[in-house]
Protein backbone atom coordinates (compact mmCIF):
# COMPACT_ATOMS: atom_id res chain seq x y z
CA UNK A 1 0.00 0.00 0.00
CA UNK A 2 1.24 3.46 -0.86
CA UNK A 3 2.45 5.59 2.04
CA UNK A 4 -0.15 8.18 1.29
CA UNK A 5 -2.91 5.61 1.19
CA UNK A 6 -2.26 4.29 4.69
CA UNK A 7 -2.13 7.83 6.04
CA UNK A 8 -5.38 8.74 4.28
CA UNK A 9 -7.10 5.63 5.61
CA UNK A 10 -5.94 6.29 9.15
CA UNK A 11 -7.13 9.89 9.04
CA UNK A 12 -10.46 9.01 7.45
CA UNK A 13 -11.20 6.32 10.01
CA UNK A 14 -10.80 8.80 12.85
CA UNK A 15 -13.80 11.08 13.44
CA UNK A 16 -11.56 13.89 14.64
CA UNK A 17 -9.40 13.94 11.54
CA UNK A 18 -11.83 12.95 8.81
CA UNK A 19 -11.81 16.34 7.13
CA UNK A 20 -8.04 16.38 7.06
CA UNK A 21 -8.05 12.89 5.60
CA UNK A 22 -10.52 13.92 2.93
CA UNK A 23 -8.41 16.90 1.93
CA UNK A 24 -5.34 14.68 1.61
CA UNK A 25 -7.35 12.16 -0.42
CA UNK A 26 -8.58 14.84 -2.79
CA UNK A 27 -5.12 16.34 -3.23
CA UNK A 28 -3.77 12.89 -4.11
CA UNK A 29 -6.42 11.61 -6.48
CA UNK A 30 -8.55 14.48 -7.75
CA UNK A 31 -6.59 14.97 -10.98
CA UNK A 32 -6.69 11.32 -12.08
CA UNK A 33 -10.33 10.95 -11.18
CA UNK A 34 -11.26 14.23 -12.87
CA UNK A 35 -9.71 13.25 -16.21
CA UNK A 36 -11.23 9.80 -16.11
CA UNK A 37 -14.66 11.40 -15.61
CA UNK A 38 -14.00 14.18 -18.13
CA UNK A 39 -13.17 11.75 -20.93
CA UNK A 40 -16.54 10.10 -20.36
CA UNK A 41 -18.79 13.15 -20.02
CA UNK A 42 -16.70 15.63 -22.07
CA UNK A 43 -18.04 18.88 -20.57
CA UNK A 44 -16.02 20.47 -17.74
CA UNK A 45 -19.00 21.61 -15.62
CA UNK A 46 -20.53 18.14 -15.74
CA UNK A 47 -17.21 16.52 -14.92
CA UNK A 48 -16.72 18.87 -11.96
CA UNK A 49 -20.17 18.05 -10.58
CA UNK A 50 -19.57 14.34 -10.94
CA UNK A 51 -16.16 14.63 -9.26
CA UNK A 52 -17.66 16.51 -6.32
CA UNK A 53 -20.43 13.96 -5.95
CA UNK A 54 -17.81 11.23 -6.03
CA UNK A 55 -15.87 12.73 -3.14
CA UNK A 56 -19.02 13.32 -1.11
CA UNK A 57 -19.95 9.67 -1.58
CA UNK A 58 -16.44 8.60 -0.62
CA UNK A 59 -16.67 10.65 2.58
CA UNK A 60 -20.12 9.31 3.51
CA UNK A 61 -19.28 5.68 2.75
CA UNK A 62 -15.64 5.43 3.75
CA UNK A 63 -16.59 3.06 6.56
CA UNK A 64 -17.48 0.55 3.81
CA UNK A 65 -13.93 0.46 2.47
CA UNK A 66 -12.47 -2.73 3.87
CA UNK A 67 -9.05 -2.60 2.21
CA UNK A 68 -9.62 -5.63 -0.04
CA UNK A 69 -8.65 -3.54 -3.07
CA UNK A 70 -6.34 -0.58 -3.35
CA UNK A 71 -7.76 2.79 -2.35
CA UNK A 72 -7.44 4.09 -5.90
CA UNK A 73 -9.36 1.11 -7.29
CA UNK A 74 -12.20 1.78 -4.84
CA UNK A 75 -12.26 5.48 -5.69
CA UNK A 76 -12.07 4.78 -9.40
CA UNK A 77 -15.05 2.45 -9.16
CA UNK A 78 -17.16 5.07 -7.41
CA UNK A 79 -16.17 7.72 -9.94
CA UNK A 80 -16.99 5.37 -12.83
CA UNK A 81 -20.45 4.64 -11.43
CA UNK A 82 -21.17 8.30 -10.88
CA UNK A 83 -20.06 9.15 -14.43
CA UNK A 84 -22.17 6.37 -15.93
CA UNK A 85 -25.20 7.56 -13.97
CA UNK A 86 -24.60 11.04 -15.34
CA UNK A 87 -24.37 9.67 -18.88
CA UNK A 88 -27.68 7.85 -18.38
CA UNK A 89 -29.28 11.10 -17.23
CA UNK A 90 -27.89 12.85 -20.29
CA UNK A 91 -29.30 10.13 -22.56
CA UNK A 92 -32.75 10.56 -21.06
CA UNK A 93 -32.55 14.31 -21.55
CA UNK A 94 -31.67 14.05 -25.25
CA UNK A 95 -34.22 15.10 -27.93
CA UNK A 96 -35.97 12.31 -29.78
CA UNK A 97 -33.89 10.80 -32.57
CA UNK A 98 -30.61 12.24 -31.38
CA UNK A 99 -28.33 9.66 -29.81
CA UNK A 100 -26.07 10.44 -26.91
CA UNK A 101 -22.99 9.44 -28.95
CA UNK A 102 -23.69 12.09 -31.59
CA UNK A 103 -24.41 14.60 -28.86
CA UNK A 104 -21.07 13.94 -27.19
CA UNK A 105 -19.25 14.14 -30.53
CA UNK A 106 -20.78 17.54 -31.09
CA UNK A 107 -19.78 18.91 -27.72
CA UNK A 108 -16.19 17.66 -28.09
CA UNK A 109 -15.56 20.49 -30.53
CA UNK A 110 -16.74 23.04 -27.93
CA UNK A 111 -14.57 21.63 -25.18
CA UNK A 112 -11.17 21.13 -26.76
CA UNK A 113 -8.29 23.53 -27.24
CA UNK A 114 -8.56 25.37 -30.50
CA UNK A 115 -4.90 24.75 -31.35
CA UNK A 116 -5.08 21.04 -30.65
CA UNK A 117 -3.86 18.70 -33.39
CA UNK A 118 -6.45 17.51 -35.84
CA UNK A 119 -5.64 13.88 -35.18
CA UNK A 120 -6.21 14.40 -31.47
CA UNK A 121 -9.58 16.01 -32.19
CA UNK A 122 -10.56 13.09 -34.40
CA UNK A 123 -9.38 10.67 -31.78
CA UNK A 124 -11.65 12.26 -29.13
CA UNK A 125 -14.63 12.26 -31.48
CA UNK A 126 -13.94 8.64 -32.37
CA UNK A 127 -13.90 7.66 -28.69
CA UNK A 128 -17.38 9.19 -28.26
CA UNK A 129 -18.77 6.88 -30.95
CA UNK A 130 -17.89 3.80 -28.88
CA UNK A 131 -20.47 1.95 -26.77
CA UNK A 132 -20.24 2.77 -23.08
CA UNK A 133 -18.32 -0.31 -21.93
CA UNK A 134 -15.83 -0.14 -24.81
CA UNK A 135 -15.26 3.54 -24.15
CA UNK A 136 -14.56 2.80 -20.49
CA UNK A 137 -12.17 -0.02 -21.26
CA UNK A 138 -10.35 1.99 -23.92
CA UNK A 139 -9.91 5.09 -21.73
CA UNK A 140 -8.72 3.11 -18.73
CA UNK A 141 -6.20 1.16 -20.79
CA UNK A 142 -5.09 3.83 -23.23
CA UNK A 143 -4.98 6.94 -21.05
CA UNK A 144 -4.66 5.59 -17.48
CA UNK A 145 -2.46 2.59 -18.28
CA UNK A 146 -4.36 0.42 -15.84
CA UNK A 147 -3.42 -3.25 -15.81
CA UNK A 148 -6.17 -5.62 -16.92
CA UNK A 149 -6.34 -7.18 -13.44
CA UNK A 150 -7.20 -3.84 -11.89
CA UNK A 151 -9.68 -3.04 -14.66
CA UNK A 152 -11.32 -6.40 -14.02
CA UNK A 153 -11.79 -5.44 -10.37
CA UNK A 154 -13.19 -2.01 -11.16
CA UNK A 155 -15.53 -3.03 -13.96
CA UNK A 156 -16.32 -6.52 -12.70
CA UNK A 157 -15.48 -8.03 -16.08
CA UNK A 158 -13.31 -10.96 -17.09
CA UNK A 159 -9.82 -10.13 -18.29
CA UNK A 160 -10.48 -11.89 -21.62
CA UNK A 161 -13.59 -9.77 -22.16
CA UNK A 162 -11.63 -6.64 -21.37
CA UNK A 163 -8.94 -7.48 -23.91
CA UNK A 164 -11.53 -8.20 -26.57
CA UNK A 165 -13.31 -4.94 -25.85
CA UNK A 166 -10.08 -3.00 -26.08
CA UNK A 167 -9.14 -4.63 -29.37
CA UNK A 168 -12.52 -3.81 -30.99
CA UNK A 169 -12.49 -0.28 -29.58
CA UNK A 170 -9.07 0.39 -31.06
CA UNK A 171 -10.18 -0.94 -34.45
CA UNK A 172 -13.30 1.23 -34.51
CA UNK A 173 -11.31 4.33 -33.60
CA UNK A 174 -8.77 3.75 -36.32
CA UNK A 175 -11.52 3.18 -38.90
CA UNK A 176 -13.34 6.33 -37.75
CA UNK A 177 -10.24 8.44 -38.07
CA UNK A 178 -9.50 7.07 -41.56
CA UNK A 179 -13.09 7.58 -42.74
CA UNK A 180 -13.48 11.06 -41.31
CA UNK A 181 -10.30 12.58 -42.50
CA UNK A 182 -11.28 15.52 -44.74
CA UNK A 183 -8.29 17.20 -46.29
CA UNK B 1 -0.37 17.16 -44.44
CA UNK B 2 1.06 15.35 -41.49
CA UNK B 3 -2.22 13.62 -40.82
CA UNK B 4 -2.28 12.28 -44.38
CA UNK B 5 1.13 10.80 -43.92
CA UNK B 6 0.04 9.17 -40.72
CA UNK B 7 -3.16 7.80 -42.18
CA UNK B 8 -1.45 6.44 -45.23
CA UNK B 9 0.89 4.42 -43.12
CA UNK B 10 -0.04 0.81 -43.36
CA UNK B 11 0.70 0.10 -39.79
CA UNK B 12 -1.17 3.05 -38.39
CA UNK B 13 -1.58 2.50 -34.69
CA UNK B 14 -3.12 4.91 -32.24
CA UNK B 15 -0.84 3.49 -29.56
CA UNK B 16 1.97 5.36 -31.27
CA UNK B 17 0.18 8.68 -30.97
CA UNK B 18 1.16 11.00 -28.17
CA UNK B 19 -1.37 10.75 -25.38
CA UNK B 20 -2.57 14.26 -24.73
CA UNK B 21 -5.38 15.87 -22.78
CA UNK B 22 -6.73 18.39 -25.25
CA UNK B 23 -9.82 19.36 -23.24
CA UNK B 24 -9.91 22.89 -21.83
CA UNK B 25 -10.03 23.46 -18.08
CA UNK B 26 -10.54 26.62 -16.03
CA UNK B 27 -7.53 27.64 -13.93
CA UNK B 28 -7.29 26.41 -10.34
CA UNK B 29 -10.70 24.76 -10.37
CA UNK B 30 -9.57 22.01 -7.99
CA UNK B 31 -9.73 24.47 -5.11
CA UNK B 32 -13.36 25.15 -6.00
CA UNK B 33 -14.00 21.40 -6.14
CA UNK B 34 -12.67 20.87 -2.62
CA UNK B 35 -14.59 23.84 -1.22
CA UNK B 36 -17.83 22.61 -2.78
CA UNK B 37 -17.26 19.13 -1.41
CA UNK B 38 -16.83 20.40 2.16
CA UNK B 39 -19.90 22.62 1.78
CA UNK B 40 -21.98 19.65 0.66
CA UNK B 41 -20.71 17.52 3.51
CA UNK B 42 -21.56 20.17 6.11
CA UNK B 43 -25.04 20.60 4.64
CA UNK B 44 -25.72 16.90 4.52
CA UNK B 45 -24.52 16.32 8.10
CA UNK B 46 -26.82 19.11 9.36
CA UNK B 47 -29.73 17.68 7.39
CA UNK B 48 -29.11 14.17 8.65
CA UNK B 49 -28.88 15.30 12.31
CA UNK B 50 -32.13 17.26 12.05
CA UNK B 51 -33.72 14.34 10.23
CA UNK B 52 -32.56 12.04 13.01
CA UNK B 53 -34.09 14.37 15.58
CA UNK B 54 -37.40 14.49 13.74
CA UNK B 55 -37.39 10.73 13.29
CA UNK B 56 -36.84 10.17 17.03
CA UNK B 57 -39.69 12.56 17.83
CA UNK B 58 -41.91 10.80 15.34
CA UNK B 59 -41.12 7.44 16.89
CA UNK B 60 -41.99 8.74 20.36
CA UNK B 61 -45.33 10.12 19.18
CA UNK B 62 -46.09 6.93 17.30
CA UNK B 63 -45.41 4.81 20.38
CA UNK B 64 -47.59 7.10 22.51
CA UNK B 65 -50.41 6.90 19.98
CA UNK B 66 -50.22 3.11 19.90
CA UNK B 67 -50.34 2.94 23.70
CA UNK B 68 -53.37 5.23 23.84
CA UNK B 69 -55.13 3.19 21.16
CA UNK B 70 -54.47 -0.04 23.03
CA UNK B 71 -55.75 1.41 26.30
CA UNK B 72 -58.82 2.73 24.55
CA UNK B 73 -59.48 -0.60 22.95
CA UNK B 74 -59.11 -2.42 26.25
CA UNK B 75 -61.47 0.05 27.95
CA UNK B 76 -64.00 -0.30 25.16
CA UNK B 77 -63.80 -4.06 25.36
CA UNK B 78 -64.29 -4.01 29.11
CA UNK B 79 -67.32 -1.74 28.82
CA UNK B 80 -68.79 -4.00 26.21
CA UNK B 81 -68.24 -6.99 28.42
CA UNK B 82 -69.96 -5.32 31.36
CA UNK B 83 -72.89 -4.47 29.16
CA UNK B 84 -73.28 -8.05 28.06
CA UNK B 85 -73.06 -9.22 31.66
CA UNK B 86 -75.84 -6.83 32.66
CA UNK B 87 -78.02 -8.01 29.82
CA UNK B 88 -77.47 -11.60 30.73
CA UNK B 89 -78.70 -10.86 34.28
CA UNK B 90 -82.11 -9.72 33.00
CA UNK B 91 -83.51 -13.17 32.15
CA UNK B 92 -83.23 -13.91 35.85
CA UNK B 93 -85.24 -10.81 36.72
CA UNK B 94 -87.83 -11.36 34.01
CA UNK B 95 -88.10 -15.02 34.92
CA UNK B 96 -88.77 -14.12 38.52
CA UNK B 97 -91.28 -11.54 37.45
CA UNK B 98 -93.04 -14.03 35.17
CA UNK B 99 -93.36 -16.38 38.07
CA UNK B 100 -94.71 -13.60 40.24
CA UNK B 101 -97.23 -12.57 37.62
CA UNK B 102 -98.35 -16.08 36.97
CA UNK B 103 -98.95 -16.51 40.64
CA UNK B 104 -100.85 -13.25 40.73
CA UNK B 105 -103.13 -14.24 37.88
CA UNK B 106 -103.79 -17.65 39.25
CA UNK B 107 -104.91 -16.36 42.60
CA UNK B 108 -108.61 -15.81 43.05
CA UNK B 109 -109.88 -12.43 42.04
CA UNK B 110 -110.65 -11.57 45.57
CA UNK B 111 -107.09 -11.84 46.50
CA UNK B 112 -105.89 -9.80 43.60
CA UNK B 113 -105.45 -6.16 44.23
CA UNK B 114 -105.17 -5.01 40.63
CA UNK B 115 -104.28 -6.58 37.35
CA UNK B 116 -102.59 -3.46 36.06
CA UNK B 117 -100.26 -5.08 33.71
CA UNK B 118 -102.49 -6.61 31.09
CA UNK B 119 -105.54 -4.29 31.21
CA UNK B 120 -106.17 -2.78 27.80
CA UNK B 121 -107.61 0.39 29.22
CA UNK B 122 -104.59 0.68 31.30
CA UNK B 123 -102.79 3.89 30.98
CA UNK B 124 -99.58 2.17 31.17
CA UNK B 125 -98.00 1.79 27.79
CA UNK B 126 -96.93 -1.66 26.96
CA UNK B 127 -93.72 -1.48 25.17
CA UNK B 128 -92.96 -5.11 25.28
CA UNK B 129 -95.55 -6.55 22.95
CA UNK B 130 -94.18 -7.46 19.56
CA UNK B 131 -96.09 -4.59 17.88
CA UNK B 132 -94.78 -1.95 20.23
CA UNK B 133 -91.43 -0.35 20.01
CA UNK B 134 -89.06 -2.09 22.23
CA UNK B 135 -86.86 0.84 22.81
CA UNK B 136 -89.31 3.19 24.55
CA UNK B 137 -87.97 4.64 27.70
CA UNK B 138 -90.82 6.91 28.77
CA UNK B 139 -93.41 4.41 29.85
CA UNK B 140 -93.74 2.29 32.88
CA UNK B 141 -92.90 -1.12 31.64
CA UNK B 142 -95.43 -3.89 32.12
CA UNK B 143 -95.30 -7.51 31.28
CA UNK B 144 -97.80 -9.42 29.19
CA UNK B 145 -98.30 -13.12 29.39
CA UNK B 146 -97.16 -13.72 25.86
CA UNK B 147 -94.40 -11.20 25.55
CA UNK B 148 -91.03 -12.39 26.56
CA UNK B 149 -88.40 -9.82 26.63
CA UNK B 150 -85.25 -10.80 24.88
CA UNK B 151 -82.35 -9.54 26.88
CA UNK B 152 -80.46 -9.05 23.68
CA UNK B 153 -82.83 -6.38 22.37
CA UNK B 154 -83.37 -4.15 25.43
CA UNK B 155 -81.22 -1.12 26.10
CA UNK B 156 -79.49 -0.57 29.40
CA UNK B 157 -81.85 2.26 30.37
CA UNK B 158 -84.85 0.02 29.87
CA UNK B 159 -83.22 -2.56 32.02
CA UNK B 160 -82.73 0.00 34.74
CA UNK B 161 -86.36 1.02 34.50
CA UNK B 162 -87.45 -2.56 34.74
CA UNK B 163 -85.34 -3.12 37.76
CA UNK B 164 -86.90 -0.08 39.36
CA UNK B 165 -90.42 -1.20 38.58
CA UNK B 166 -89.83 -4.71 39.76
CA UNK B 167 -88.72 -3.26 43.03
CA UNK B 168 -92.28 -1.90 43.54
CA UNK B 169 -94.85 -4.16 45.12
CA UNK B 170 -98.19 -4.82 43.45
CA UNK B 171 -99.90 -2.44 45.79
CA UNK B 172 -97.55 0.35 44.94
CA UNK B 173 -97.94 -0.33 41.24
CA UNK B 174 -101.69 -0.18 41.57
CA UNK B 175 -101.46 3.17 43.30
CA UNK B 176 -99.26 4.47 40.53
CA UNK B 177 -101.58 3.31 37.79
CA UNK B 178 -104.55 5.03 39.34
CA UNK B 179 -103.03 8.41 38.85
CA UNK B 180 -102.00 7.96 35.22
CA UNK B 181 -103.87 9.15 32.17
CA UNK B 182 -104.94 7.23 29.12
CA UNK B 183 -102.52 7.35 26.27
CA UNK B 184 -104.62 8.14 23.24
CA UNK B 185 -101.98 7.11 20.73
CA UNK B 186 -101.57 3.67 22.14
CA UNK B 187 -105.27 3.25 22.59
CA UNK B 188 -105.66 3.09 18.83
CA UNK B 189 -103.84 -0.15 18.66
CA UNK B 190 -105.86 -1.93 21.34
Amino acid sequence: MKRNDSEIIELMNNNQSQNKGLRLLMDTYQSRLYWHIRRLVVEHETAQDVLQDTFVKVYQNFHQYKGKSSLFTWLYRIATNEALQQLNKMKKMQTIGEEAGYYLQNIVANNIESDAEEIQKLLQKAIQTLPEKQKLVFNMRYYDDLPYEEMSEILDMEIGTLKTNYHYAKKKIEDFIKNNDHP
Amino acid sequence: MIIHKILKMENFDIEKLEKKNIFTTPPDFYREVQQNVFNKIDTSSQTSSSQTKYFKLFVKYAVAAVVVLCLGFIAFYQLGKEGINKKSENPILTQQTDNTLLKTEQTPPSEQVQPPITAPESTIANTETPKRSETSTHSIVTKSKTAVVSPKVESSSEQQMKALIYSFSNTELADLSKGSEQDIYLDLFN
